[in-house]
């Protein structure tokens, strides 16, 4: 009998007119519009850079590597068939600024997933077995923590230049040579900056782990893999991803500050920290070479930065409006 | 390895215009070959000057005195772009070290500035040395040197006469194991006879013993002192030439004042500013900013500010210099490349360059035009376009045949690889360097690509890091693929055979024909001014037929540099390489 | 207390070394070396001069005894003499240090003077536009590329108002304070500018953390005004966090100013650095890193003991 009538309840249930996820996603997203209409003007903008950096071919009005190079169009200010201009090449600005979206977007993105790869690793590991483990895996993050910024980017970007990554993982990846330097500032932004976010994981980490439910996993026998992945790492979850949307901005501003310094992409890859480059020259006649690229950093960075200010307001209410 | 200083000679000159780009404003001083008449009239100069007949080959003839010139100028407001690496002369190659090392120290001899002198007619005149005489056949080198040269009045040498002595020891150390830059003539040894007499005893004829002598990156004379503990020339500078150290503070500038017994102002009074102040400002846009605010005497000018800089600077005199560092393209040796198998790929090459069009890239050529600027385009040839006295000009009729592999032709050029057996092209690797040269070789090195790729040799690019990798391996041929970049500009132009086309490290494409080795070697040695033409005459033409490098137009053009309104006579001095502390700057006065 | 103090001490030793190990291998990764440098075109230079010039400077041998005989000199704090310029290393950087450092400063300080207000205005306005219109601007500020901003104040300067072009070379704070200012501060807004949006958004979330506090509460239903309330209440509370950010920046602008320093003509730490790093000028790089992480090191020390002494909740044992 009782058994009949959970199962009427059970079919009910399963049988209840749901809501249907368009329906519910179309609410959501209007109450996240409303509510935060920075962060989905944020949002937007950033939808517009992905789409520049998966299909440039959507946005982009002229080849931007014309062969033979155009270069008696060269350095024209901006007019109806050149929205942005030309540049020293004959180039179309707005195109190039397409085109470089790729690399800024692809750098930002691969900073934080490398950045947050890691840090969640390390942040759990240490956080969940403590002892000396931890004690081991905290030096290691102490002396990247140490490790001064901007300044040991150069060096590494600059040593590691023609070495990493090494050819049997370049090739099998098909990275060509100005490829290369792109993974290269992505992959050690990325570890440096996951050693600080790593420190912050492992706070939370440790807070999780005095949960009843981890100690009950624990009785019934759970491997410690398991915990980490299906209890530790959940309850991080939001922290990291917070943290990662705020880095993207950090990361195409360091990008570009690199390409200023002569150490970030090289030809012909385009960027928009390297465009800037190009023009610290030309700034006195033609400041559109300069104020385009600048303006796209300046619309990709803040654009992030709203967005992550927004998403952790709705994902991580504990932190609303917080670092 | 011979020759080793000549690399980075190049190097340091080409990238002065981006790193230091004041060097240029001064340092070069100014072709004037856009502004300024170049009375060519000392035809074949430095031949005859360094033809080894016994008697009068350089006489010390006082630097023409300028009349007129006004002593008490003040302070002359320079500026450099960067510190030079180390302040000892034989420390460091860096053309920022030797243009330090100019402004204190005195050469034997240096290279002879003034009002109709060129770039391409810049020869050497006696500096330490009152004179210098050769045996007929060419082996000794006897160098007298002036009574009157003496050191700055600076303890320990307390301004004393400078004698063989101090020769010696400078040459002791030139030559040492640790000096940077040995000398690399032919040598055998020296003597010194007497107090002012030093004898050069050769192992083979040199037609060009007393360019070596002026290059500033040859031989700088020291006071013994130097070398005894009585000073560090890493520290401060003690010497001979017509600046006095006064201050260094790195990062920021340097402070000199003038040597009032400088002997080669003897007569004239040079140097005529009381002092000179060297400002270090890395940033272009920053130098271009203090200039047009007045804080700077000089400045190197872009082509694109060029026009704006005269419409603000009522009275800014403007220098043009024009084409002394050749730019190329190389290939790798391996006999199994394309361009090895069938010379016609090479040729093609060649044609698919639009140099017209790569000139106007580099050198903004239609607007300054309309602005009413003179501005020169010849093309490099196997020696470079500024290199007046032995260039033959790529797209005259002295050229043969061989002229229509310089002419932008995308159709021939398809067809000539077509018949070279690649109708579809071919892929490839294209390299060059981009951390060094400056925006307009990376510029030109850009567009190269693109113009390669029209005719179907497209390539992945490969932009290599200067130091860790493109002078290292690929200048030295060690690459696979296509290769673009600069070549020092040799004061003296048989270099540029030696060095292409025998067995040394830095024959970039590994060539080995026995006919371009045989000129290069009779270049060398040859003491007959003409005959000696002819070599260099034919080179071009050989080159230009087999295309083993691709003369491109990247340092053909004309650079610019500005002076101050009322420094009188800034653009009448132009000087090679980095003499200009002591060739240019002790003759400049403010009006 | 002392013993934390002392534990962190100790704890600094393992990092140092790490640190040490990490920059020692990292500056000679590069393909090539200093004496390739100084010989400019290498594959030119002959190879008994490069060897007598490794034998000169100590570079020959096996990197296992020259890091430990660099490490010798480093734990008695002597970082050798610069392979490029021959000029000691520690004697250089004092002249080269406190430019960076009073930039630093000075950029603190002009970050604070906009983050401060701004944050402070932002969190009291919760989600009004006037919250939304300070948040946009400090993110604005954070968001622009300051080299950018730099290049294009000098570049106009010298087209369209020449008064506005820096002073041409360095004056020292000592020489002339006015002018060493004149140098400096247009270079340290920007810097500021900068920094601001994070101690911003920092200092506007603390203020919210403690605008909800229970005595906040209290004080409000006593029918306190707003101004008292914020001001002798929330702020006092709400910035002890935000001194302690504000201390963990220097590290960060001491190497951040590379860009603007060579921008500016400023003779300090990066330009330096930069130009080693170039030259493969292995003293000088390895002396630059081990400095300034000794100089995160004891910030990250300092800030956690200024924390617990402003904030008496928190105490380290």
């Amino acid at each position: 009998m009782s058994s009949s009538s959970e199962s009427v309840v059970l079919e009910q249930y399963a049988l209840r007119r749901e809501i249907p996820f368009h329906e519910r996603a179309r609410v959501g997203l209007w109450r996240f519009i409303t509510k935060k209409p920075l962060g989905a003007f944020g949002g937007l903008i950033v939808i517009i850079f992905l789409l520049m950096a998966v299909a440039p071919v959507m946005f982009y009005t002229q080849d931007p590597e014309p062969s033979p190079p155009r270069i008696l169009e060269r350095l024209q200010g901006p007019s109806a068939e050149h929205w942005m201009g030309t540049d020293q090449q004959g180039r179309d600005v707005y195109s190039r600024i397409v085109y470089g979206a790729r690399t800024s977007i692809v750098i930002g993105f691969l900073v934080v997933v490398v950045s947050a790869t890691f840090a969640s690793l390390i942040g759990t590991t240490s956080g969940y077995f403590g002892g000396w483990f931890d004690m081991a895996a905290q030096r290691v993050v102490d002396v990247g923590i140490a490790l001064p910024g901007l300044i040991f980017i150069i060096l590494a970007v600059s040593s590691l230049k023609e070495r990493f990554p090494p050819d049997f993982i370049a090739e099998p990846l098909g990275l060509t040579p100005a490829s290369r330097v792109v993974f290269l500032i992505a992959v050690s932004l990325g570890i440096l900056v996951s050693l600080g976010s790593s420190r912050i994981i492992r706070g939370a980490a440790i807070a999780a782990k005095q949960n009843m439910y981890v100690e009950a996993a624990r009785v019934v026998g759970a491997s410690d893999g398991r915990i980490i992945a299906r209890h530790i790492f959940p309850n991080v979850f939001a922290v990291v991803l917070v943290s990662a949307s705020i880095q993207i901005g950090g990361a195409i501003l360091t990008e570009s500050a690199l390409a200023f310094l002569g150490y970030g992409v090289q030809p012909p890859t385009p960027s928009w920290g390297r465009m800037l480059n190009e023009a610290r020259e030309q700034l006195t006649r033609h400041p559109h070479l300069a104020i385009f690229p600048g303006a796209a950093i300046f619309l990709a960075v803040y654009s992030f930065n709203m967005l992550g200010d927004a998403l952790r307001d709705v994902l991580d209410p504990r932190l609303r409006g917080s670092r | 390895m011979a020759n080793n200083y000549w690399d980075s000679y190049w190097r340091e000159r080409r990238s002065r215009r981006r790193f230091l780009g004041s060097a240029a404003a001064a340092g070069v001083g100014a072709s004037a070959l856009a502004l300024v008449g170049c009375g060519d009239d000392d035809g074949g100069g430095t031949e005859q000057l360094a033809t080894p007949t016994s008697g009068a080959a350089a006489t010390a003839t006082p630097v023409d005195p300028l009349a007129g010139a006004k002593k008490n100028s003040g302070t002359l407001k320079h500026v450099l772009a960067g510190d030079p690496p180390t302040l000892d002369p034989y420390g460091n190659i860096s053309f920022l070290t030797k243009g330090h090392a100019v402004a204190h120290y005195s050469r034997l001899f240096m290279y002879k500035s003034g009002p109709g002198i060129a770039y391409g007619s810049v020869r050497p005149t006696p500096d330490a040395a009152a004179s210098a005489e050769s045996t007929p056949d060419g082996l000794k080198w006897t160098v007298k040197l002036r009574p009157n040269v003496k050191f700055h009045d600076i303890a320990p040498v307390n301004g004393r006469l400078m004698t063989s002595e101090d020769v010696k020891v400078s040459w002791e150390r030139a030559t040492s194991a640790t000096s940077t830059n040995k000398p690399t003539l032919p040598v055998a040894k020296v003597e010194y006879p007497d107090a002012s007499t030093i004898v050069f005893t050769l192992t083979r004829p040199s037609g060009t013993f007393l360019d070596d002598m002026a290059d500033t990156n040859v031989f700088y004379i020291m006071p013994k002192e130097a070398f005894s503990g009585g000073f560090d020339p890493a520290k401060t500078a003690i010497g001979s030439g017509p600046w006095v150290w006064k201050s260094y503070e790195p990062s920021v500038k340097f402070v000199r004042t003038r040597n009032p017994a400088w002997h080669v102002g003897a007569t004239s009074g040079a140097p005529f500013f009381d002092s000179v102040e060297h400002a270090i400002i890395p940033e272009y846009a920053n130098r271009l900013a203090q200039y047009l605010a007045g804080n700077l005497d000089v400045s190197d000018v872009n082509a694109d500010d060029l026009s704006s800089v005269i419409k603000q600077v009522a009275g800014a005199r403007i220098v043009g210099t024009s084409g002394p560092t050749l730019s190329f393209t190389f290939f790798d040796s391996d006999p199994a490349s394309p361009w090895n198998k069938d010379p016609r790929v090479r040729q093609a090459i060649s044609m698919a360059y639009d140099r017209d069009v790569l000139m106007e890239l580099g050198y903004n050529v239609k607007k300054l035009r309309d602005a009413g600027i003179k501005v020169e385009t010849n093309w490099h040839n196997l020696f470079p376009a500024g290199e007046t006295a032995w260039w033959v000009n790529p797209t005259g009729p002295e050229m043969g045949a061989a002229g229509k592999f310089f002419k932008y032709n995308p159709t021939d050029a398809k067809a000539l690889l077509s018949a070279a057996g690649y109708p579809n092209g071919f892929d490839t690797t294209y390299q060059y360097t981009a951390n060094r040269y400056g925006k307009l070789f990376n510029d030109i090195a850009e567009a190269n690509q693109s113009f390669q790729a029209a005719i179907g040799v497209r390539s992945t690019t490969d932009v290599q890091d200067y130091s860790s990798k493109y002078i290292t391996q690929t200048f030295l041929g060690d690459f696979k693929g296509i290769a673009f970049g600069y070549q020092t500009p040799f004061p003296e132009a048989g270099s540029y055979l030696t060095r292409f086309f025998t067995d040394v490290p830095t024959n970039h494409s590994r060539i080995k024909d026995p006919e371009m080795t045989k000129l290069a070697t009779d270049a060398a040695s040859e003491l007959n001014a003409e005959k000696r033409k002819q070599i260099m005459v034919d080179a071009q033409k050989k080159n230009a037929e087999k295309m083993y490098y691709i003369p491109n137009v990247a340092g053909a053009g004309t650079g610019w540099a500005a002076g101050a309104a009322k420094l009188g006579n800034y653009q009448e001095f132009v000087t090679k390489a980095y003499g200009a502390p002591a060739e240019t700057h002790p003759f400049w006065y403010r009006a | 207390m002392q013993r934390y103090i002392a534990r962190r001490l100790l704890l600094m030793i393992p990092t140092l070394l790490g640190v040490t190990f990490v920059v020692f291998l990292m500056v000679r990764a590069v393909p090539g070396d200093v004496i390739d440098q100084i010989l400019g075109d290498f594959g030119a230079g002959d190879a008994a001069t490069k060897e007598a010039l490794r034998k000169e400077y100590s570079l020959d041998g096996n990197l296992a005894a020259q890091y430990v005989r660099w490490l010798g000199d480093v734990v008695r704090f002597d970082f050798g003499n610069s392979i490029i310029s021959d000029r000691n290393v520690l004697g250089e950087l004092k002249n080269y240090l406190p430019v960076t450092l009073e930039l630093s400063l000075l950029a603190i300080f002009f970050s604070l003077l906009i983050a401060l207000p701004v944050g402070i205005i932002s969190a009291i306005r919760q989600d009004t536009p006037i919250d939304y219109f300070c948040r946009s601007f400090a993110i604005s500020l954070l968001a622009v590329p300051g080299f950018w901003v730099a290049l294009m104040l000098i570049t106009l300067a010298g087209r369209y108002f020449t008064w506005g072009v820096p002073p041409k070379s360095y004056i020292a704070f000592t020489d002339d304070p006015i002018g060493n200012l004149r140098m400096l501060a247009v270079p340290a807004m920007i810097l500021g500018a900068g920094l601001s949006g994070g101690v911003m958004r920092f200092t506007r979330s603390t203020m919210l953390e403690v605008l909800r506090q229970d005595y906040v509460r209290t004080a409000w239903s006593k029918g306190l005004s707003e101004r008292v309330i914020i001001t002798r209440h929330v702020m006092r509370n709400a910035l002890i966090p935000v001194v302690t950010v504000v201390g963990l920046q220097l590290p960060i602008l001491v190497g951040g100013t590379v860009i603007i320093e060579s921008v500016y003509s400023i003779p300090g730490m990066g330009r330096f650095y930069v130009s080693a790093v170039n030259a493969q000028d292995y003293p000088v790089v390895q002396a630059i890193n081990v400095l300034v992480a000794l100089v995160v090191i004891f910030a990250n020390l300092g800030v956690d003991l200024v924390y617990s002494i402003l904030d008496p909740r928190i105490r380290y044992s």
